[in-house]
């Protein structure tokens, strides 16, 4: 094993998350380390890096992870292939829509709302909405949401925001991280539509590389897998363990860690750091890591239309409903307790581009009644339907079980031979009610909107699996038996150990994660300093 | 840099040419077989694995020669996995070869892209800002 030069914080895993506490770390002067499984597109060329190229993104997934992962859904074991769509590289969030919502004010306190059903582990946060705000107005200004100048409706957007009012409902533009005008280094949008699965030549989708990473000096270690934490006698963490781009074992000490990878990976990363003062895995010992795991509901409608639309066209975030969100379905008399947002004008395959969608009818787009698979039909069907489609995408609140969950799969290895993650999901009762719900208003919409063909699809898979939002698994809260971190993110009972990104969140909410992932982030900093104070100054 | 081995017979390639032109056909306007969509698929199966492996591809095409029509209509109502595994591996070749950048040896002049509408990506149109 190779022993590294200490540092005052090392960080694991450069995403939103990770790059947010690292450059703050930085510029309050500590000397960060950054361990990255991906590469460091701090160095990439936007122009050659972030293209356009279909087949690289859509088909290679090439800004993804793709370590095959085993799944349980509802008991049966699936075959082993990457389920969780996450991003790889120094700088993310690279792969995202730019939805940036604030979660509301009832998302923090599900228990106290509507108690906590059955089956579930619903819980209060932590930490409060108002604890939160001023976060989010600093995550805000640095993702540049909005920035006094929202998105204006495309003729998509606007289609299915008459529609909404029509239906008696409330449909708004979403908050998005997209700049709609030059600020600084970021151009405005172009309206390219490839968004989602890419990155952004112009640096008008925010990501980590364009706001908090600018102008910090820092070390990364990219194409490095960490495989441990390593703690000293008295259960404090000392070190990272990690497997370099050779495939060399090297340990880099550290005052401080900070997890901050994907959230069923931290999880991981926790269940193999045993040691004799953590039989169980670091931050283990009253069993809650890797449980709470949630994703988010997800069901889709789409339509066609006589006219040609612009839901291929970017930015994604196109228009909203969140009259079904929150319990307002429930109080309505619902048999779900929490439910959804709808966001419309969407295109089919979440992200522009001909192939994109042409690839995806028949596999993550449902064909209408009557297209055939392949053939002459076909091929006239996506000719006519790719300008002249919307979708509408709901995204619902995916309430937390204590059994779903994270743990080391017993046979699946990763490429380092080291035990693969298992995902072990069963849908809650709530969720299913709340999807057939979510899909029928979805259709609603289309229909209203004057859409002649309507498919629609309310899977059985968690969509938002594939959609990067994995949440739970290093749960926050206050006691130690039901949770694995502080608000802070510090690991209960290992002082100097930290947990970022959204496997704190202790229930998922019917919204976009980011925002939230980043103001969590930007509230932690404050802790993660003071255990690793500058050398010289007094602990 | 030498190329890859071509991983088809003359005859298999033509096979597969022909089966791209039943998932894709020239019926109603440009279709695979105008795209050179089955250049795209020998290139990039000499490049990175499939879901079916060459091995399988070759003993289908092989399969497939005498009638592709009715070994692709058959291959579609057969619900053993290796079978639908097959026939979605084959469909997303032909739309990745009908609708890739021309870059990439498919979609020839651009004749996917014109069918479906797509003016081309807009990132290469350089710097331009959308009407408030």
């Amino acid at each position: 094993v190779i022993t590294a030069e200490p540092a005052d914080v090392c960080v694991v895993g450069m995403g939103a998350a990770g790059g947010t506490i690292a450059a703050e770390l930085a510029r309050r002067g500590l000397d960060v380390v950054a361990i990255e499984s991906g590469p460091d597109h701090r160095s990439a060329l936007p122009e050659r890096d972030f293209h356009d190229d279909e087949v690289a993104h859509i088909v290679e997934r090439r800004l993804l992870s793709n370590e095959p992962e085993a799944m349980v859904l509802s008991g049966r074991r699936l075959r082993d292939t990457p389920w969780l769509a996450r991003n790889t590289g120094v700088g993310g969030p690279l792969v995202w829509s730019g939805f940036a919502y604030r979660f509301h004010p009832s998302d923090f306190r599900v228990a106290s709302e509507c108690g906590v059903p059955d089956g579930s582990s619903v819980a209060d946060w932590p930490v409060s909405y108002d604890d939160l705000a001023p976060w989010y107005t600093r995550a805000e200004q640095l993702f540049g949401v909005d920035a006094g100048n929202p998105l204006p409706w495309g003729r998509s957007g606007a289609l299915f925001a008459d529609a909404a009012r029509r239906c008696g409902l409330h449909p708004y533009r979403p908050p998005a991280a997209i700049l709609q005008r030059d600020a600084g280094e970021r151009l405005a949008c172009n309206r390219c539509g490839q968004c989602t699965y890419y990155g952004c030549s112009r640096g008008a989708k925010a990501s980590t590389l364009v706001t908090a990473l600018r102008g910090v000096s820092l070390r990364v270690h990219a194409h490095c897998t960490a495989v441990e934490v390593c703690t000293d006698r008295g259960g404090m963490a000392r070190a990272v363990r990690y497997l370099d781009v050779q495939g060399n074992a090297v340990e880099q000490p550290a005052r401080t860690v900070v997890l901050a990878a994907n959230a069923p990976y931290v999880a991981r990363l926790l269940l193999l750091s045993r040691s004799r003062a953590h039989p169980h895995g670091a931050g283990n010992g009253s069993d809650q890591v890797g449980r709470h795991l949630t994703f988010h509901t997800g069901v889709m409608a789409w339509g066609v239309f006589d006219e040609v639309l612009d839901s291929v066209e970017g930015p994604q975030p196109h228009g909203g409903v969140d009259d079904y969100n929150e319990s307002r379905p429930y109080r309505d008399g619902a048999a779900f307790r929490r439910g959804g947002v709808l966001h419309g004008g969407m295109p089919a395959a979440f992200t522009g581009g001909p192939l994109a969608f042409a690839r995806a009818l028949d596999v993550s787009i449902p064909l209408p009644d009557g297209v055939p698979r392949y053939g002459d039909g076909l091929l006239r069907f996506a000719a006519h339907a790719y300008l002249r489609h919307m979708a509408v995408y709901g995204l619902g609140e995916d309430l937390p079980r204590p059994d779903n969950r994270v743990v080391l799969d017993d046979t699946l290895r990763d490429r380092h031979g080291l035990p693969a993650l298992r995902i072990e999901y069963t849908p809650h009762p709530d969720d299913v009610a709340q999807k057939q719900f979510l899909v029928a208003r979805a259709e609603e919409l289309l229909l209203s909107a004057g859409a002649h063909t309507v498919a629609s699809d309310a899977p059985e898979l968690p969509a938002g699996m594939f959609a990067g939002h994995a949440h739970g698994t290093t749960r926050m809260g206050t006691d130690p038996a039901t949770s694995v971190a502080d608000d802070s993110g510090r690991v209960h009972g290992v002082d100097n150990l930290f947990v970022a990104g959204a496997g704190l969140f202790v229930t998922s909410a019917g919204l976009n994660p980011a925002l939230t992932i980043v103001a969590l982030a930007l509230r932690s900093v404050d802790a993660i300093a003071a255990t690793a104070p500058r050398p010289g100054t007094p602990r | 840099m030498t190329a890859p081995p071509e991983p088809f017979t003359a005859v298999q390639r033509r096979t597969l040419e022909a089966v791209l032109a039943v998932i894709l056909p020239s019926t109603s306007g440009p279709g695979a077989r105008e795209a050179g969509a089955v250049d795209y698929v020998v290139d990039v199966l000499g490049k990175k694995p499939q879901a079916v492996t060459v091995e399988q591809l070759r003993q289908f095409l092989d399969a497939a020669q005498a009638d592709p029509d009715a070994v692709l209509s058959g291959l579609e109502g057969d619900r053993a996995p290796a079978a639908q595994e097959m026939f979605v591996t084959l469909r997303a070749l032909a739309w990745e070869g009908y609708l890739c950048d021309p870059g990439r040896l498919g979609n020839r002049d651009a004749v996917g892209w014109t069918r479906l509408g797509f003016e081309g990506p807009t990132k290469r149109r350089g710097h331009a800002v959308p009407p408030a």
